[in-house]
Parts: C-alpha cells; sequence; structure tokens
C-alpha cells in the first residue's frame, strides 16, 4: 500500500511563473527557424536518420543559426523507416492482442543490459494525441 | 471566428518538404489543409481563447494535487496502484512539465468549453509552431490574407525557453515510437528546438531504451546513462510494459513527468466540474456509473478514461448513438460529459486546440472535420488574428 503523504504538501501548486523576454513579442512568433531538421529531415529519409544521432550544439553556436554537429551511431537501430509501424489510420483496425505487453526483453550482447522492455504495448500505434 | 476559403499556396508542399513535414498527407489524404483559414479578433484570442486556457490549466493543477493526494480518486481513474508512489514522487519534486494541448469548443461567442487536456503526449505541435506560422508568413506575403494578420502562435520561441530552465544544461534523451512519421516529426521538431536551447541530445526508439541490471537504471544504445528523457510514449503504455515495474528505481527525469498521467485521463473532467461546479469552460461531467450522470438526459459524449485521437467516444443524441469512433479502448470505464456540439462552418466543425509551454498559453492550432466528432482522419487548418 503506497503512504499517503501529508496534505499540507498538496495543492499549493500554481503555473510556473514565466520570465519576462525583454524585446520579444508576447503573442507572436519574431522568427521561426529551424536548426536541424529542415536541413536534414526530409521526408521519409528523416526517420530512418534520426535514431541513434547525438547531437550537440558547435562550439560557439547561437541558438537560431544553423550550427550543430550531429555524429551517427555506431551501428544501425533497425527501427526507423515507416514500413515497421502501422500508418495512424491503421491504428482503429488493430485488434486488443496487440496492446498486450510481452514481457520479454531481449539481451543487448554487452553484458547485463537488457533492451525492449518498453514498446511492446503500443507496437505499431502512434503514441501521440 | 470565421472560416474564410482562400486559395492554397501552389508550392506549399515543397515548402513542406524542406522543412522535414513529411505527414501533411496521410494515406493519400489531406491532413494539413490551406483552403481555408479560421479569422479570429484579437479579443477573440485574448479574453476567448487565451484567458480560459490559462485558467483551466491552474484549476487542473489544483486537482491533480487533490487526486494524487487521495487514494480514491486514483483508484478512479484506475491508474495502477504500482504507480502511486512514482507519480507522488515526481509531484513533490515538481517535476517540470513542458508542454500540454486544451482542446476546445468555441464558436466566437460563447465560454470556451473544454473538451479534453491533452496532457502527455500532445502531437501537432510541429505544424502549430512551424509549419502553421511559415504560411502566415507566405500568406501575407502573396496577398492571400490581409497585410495585418498575425497568429495567436509564440509556441516555438517558448519552447527553447522552457527547455533552457527544464533541462538545465543536462543531457537529453528523446524517446518514441520512432516508426510512426508523425510521432518521428513532433520528435525532430522538439529535438530542433532543444538543440536551439544549447542542449545536447540523443534520440532513440522507444524500444531501444535499455535496462542496466548493476546499479540500476536506463540506458541507450551506447549504454549511456538517460539522466532526462522526453517521451512521446503514453504513461499507460509505459506502466503496462515490461520496465513499467523498473521505472520506480529509475534515477531517471521524465518529460512529461509521471503526474501527468493524472491529467492525461479523461476522468479529470468530472473531477473537474466535481471540484469547479458550474464554471463557464467547463462541461458537466460525470463518471458513467455515477448516478448523477443520469442528470445529462439522453444527450451526452461518452468517453473512455484513456483514449486518443477520438477513439472509442460515441456522441449520444436522444439516446441514440449519432456518431461513434472505433478503437481499442474502454476497457478502464467511462466518462459522460454534456453535448456541447461543435459549432457547424458552412458544414465543418473545427476543434481548437489551445497550447500551453511551460503552463503558459501561447498558440493555437485547428482541426476541423466533417463529422462532430475529432479523429484521426480531422484536418489541419492555419489561423489568423484579422
Amino acid at each position: 500500500m503506497a503512504n499517503k503523504p501529508a496534505n499540507k504538501e498538496f495543492g499549493k501548486r500554481r503555473p510556473a511563473p514565466v520570465p519576462p523576454t525583454p524585446g520579444k513579442p508576447v503573442k507572436r512568433s519574431g522568427h521561426v527557424a529551424l536548426l536541424v531538421m529542415g536541413t536534414i529531415a526530409v521526408g521519409t529519409t528523416a526517420y530512418t536518420l534520426m535514431p541513434r544521432q547525438h547531437c550537440e550544439p558547435a562550439p560557439g553556436a547561437v541558438p537560431g543559426q544553423t550550427s550543430t554537429t550531429c555524429s551517427g551511431g555506431s551501428s544501425s537501430s533497425g527501427s526507423g523507416g515507416s514500413s515497421r509501424w502501422s500508418s495512424r489510420s491503421s491504428f482503429f483496425s488493430s485488434d486488443s492482442s496487440s496492446h498486450s505487453s510481452s514481457g520479454n526483453s531481449s539481451e543487448s550482447g554487452s553484458g547485463s543490459v537488457s533492451r525492449g522492455g518498453f514498446g511492446s504495448f503500443g507496437h505499431g500505434f502512434s503514441g501521440g494525441s | 471566428m470565421r472560416r474564410i476559403v482562400c486559395p492554397e499556396r501552389d508550392d506549399w508542399r515543397q515548402t513542406a518538404a524542406q522543412c522535414g513535414f513529411a505527414f501533411h498527407t496521410i494515406d493519400g489524404e489531406r491532413y494539413w489543409d490551406e483552403r481555408a483559414y479560421y479569422a479570429f479578433s484579437l479579443d477573440e484570442i485574448e479574453r476567448g481563447i487565451e484567458a480560459p486556457t490559462g485558467e483551466i490549466d491552474a484549476m487542473c493543477l489544483e486537482l491533480a494535487a487533490r487526486v494524487i493526494g487521495d487514494e480514491r480518486h486514483l483508484r478512479r481513474l484506475q491508474i495502477p496502484e504500482a504507480f502511486w508512489d512514482l507519480i507522488r514522487a515526481s509531484w513533490q519534486r515538481d517535476d517540470r512539465s513542458l508542454y500540454g494541448r486544451l482542446d476546445l469548443s468555441f464558436d466566437g461567442h460563447g465560454p470556451a468549453k473544454l473538451l479534453e487536456y491533452n496532457a502527455d503526449t500532445p502531437t501537432s505541435i510541429f505544424e502549430a509552431a512551424v509549419f502553421q506560422w511559415t504560411w502566415l508568413e507566405q500568406a501575407i506575403e502573396r496577398r492571400i490574407i490581409p497585410a495585418r494578420a498575425d497568429q495567436f502562435n509564440s509556441i516555438h520561441e517558448r519552447l527553447i525557453v522552457a527547455w533552457k530552465e527544464i533541462a538545465a544544461g543536462r543531457h537529453l534523451h528523446l524517446t518514441g515510437t520512432t516508426g510512426d512519421e508523425e510521432d518521428a516529426g513532433t520528435l525532430a521538431y522538439l529535438e530542433d528546438t532543444a538543440r536551439q536551447a544549447g542542449l545536447t541530445t540523443t534520440l532513440l526508439d522507444i524500444a531501444e531504451i535499455g535496462w542496466r541490471d548493476e546499479a540500476g537504471g536506463f540506458v541507450d544504445l551506447d549504454n549511456s546513462d538517460i539522466a532526462l528523457a522526453f517521451k512521446l510514449y503514453p504513461w499507460e503504455w509505459m506502466f503496462r510494459d515490461a520496465f513499467g515495474a523498473k521505472l520506480a528505481g529509475a534515477p531517471t527525469r521524465w518529460i512529461e513527468p509521471p503526474w501527468k498521467a493524472v491529467l492525461s485521463n479523461k476522468g479529470i473532467l468530472p473531477l473537474l466540474w466535481e471540484m469547479f461546479p458550474n464554471h463557464p469552460n467547463l462541461l458537466p461531467a460525470f463518471f458513467e456509473d455515477d448516478p448523477r450522470a443520469a442528470e445529462l438526459g439522453s444527450s451526452y459524449v461518452r468517453k473512455p478514461l484513456l483514449s486518443r485521437e477520438g477513439a472509442n467516444v460515441t456522441l449520444v443524441s436522444g439516446g441514440m448513438p449519432l456518431d461513434e469512433q472505433a478503437g481499442p479502448y474502454g476497457a478502464e470505464g467511462f466518462v459522460r460529459q454534456a453535448l456541447a456540439p461543435l459549432p457547424n462552418f458552412s458544414g465543418f466543425y473545427p476543434v481548437i486546440g489551445s497550447w500551453l509551454v511551460n503552463h503558459e498559453p501561447c498558440g493555437l492550432s485547428i482541426r476541423e472535420d466533417e463529422s462532430p466528432i475529432t479523429g484521426n482522419g480531422s484536418r489541419f487548418l492555419p489561423h489568423a488574428i484579422l
């Protein structure tokens, strides 16, 4: 049984204050720029590239300017591409068995790390709402 | 509030491709649709949408405090007891929320009504923050809309500011079902904004997350610790996955945090109505097994506690199901919400998506359908302030 915390700890939260950003418009964007997405992420190809990318701003990079260093992983993740997962429309035609958790994790081959413990419940579904 | 038919940009598909917007057409059907736009007055935006959004968010936080502190409510929402401590701990630590989207019924006249709160894994933020803004700029430039047109949209800048505050320089992992185009696009966009905030990032599929037995902890494909992770994968799914049992023992901090599992549950609709009865921005709502549900009469909307994209939502009028969306949800139970028909603009039914970043109302998106239930096939239309 979970412990019930003292009441005094609850009910006091309010929305976090947003610090003023002098010079920036309140209700509209000034300039919407994409750092990397618009340069490497074009079409379905983008999604085969995305997993296993490690990115960091290049030295001296200024937010809003295209200066980022990305390096691919040492091995293919095998999880990209649109064919492995069902499209949004097929979400509704999936049977309920797709929602069961397998509970099986696979050994990664790198000692005591196991993988595959997330993703089985929502396999093939968009997690968005 | 008006729906205005307008010419589309003849090169918008190329523009979409250039910025990585790959899911503008889904299964051959338009998802992005700029053959019309919705026009608002500034007053409609500020008093009709922005202010109520902030107020509803504040009410939701008060409700979260009450639910998390009361086992009866957690049980009522069908949140597994094994995760109550995880949720409480994240609330007590004040684990930060990045964003959320309220879905509102609004016709420009009466008060906006909360239909639901996408508190955990809201999508469509890329098209709201970037592509909609690009449309505004180009539509003004090409004289498709008046030069004075504006847009309620500072999502992009606020995300960058929020990342700086929330991540505070820590390395960020982003994860989800990367094979799904829309989810992958959302992750790519949020990663982009995180990098613009100066963060280093790693993106991996949710299934690639590993668990290291020694010392205990989630790791990426390089077996590096995952200290801070943005997940576009619902909490209720994580709870049920095999690694769900390891969540409480891991030092990973998640965005959205575990306490958002409370607010993404449609059981908050009756709880909000109970806590703030007759609030002008709320609709009467009750749990289905609550005798008070009879107060709604024979017309209401039936929603599963856990549902996405309108799945398993039934619109009942005069005791008869008018419209029903198929789907796999409903095992956890249902709520009934008073019927608040969406406004009808020439046969199109728009739902307002009102965005919050770091609890600040900051943008608008509109999904439109010929059906009064917004579903997975509903189209995204841009908006302008005239």
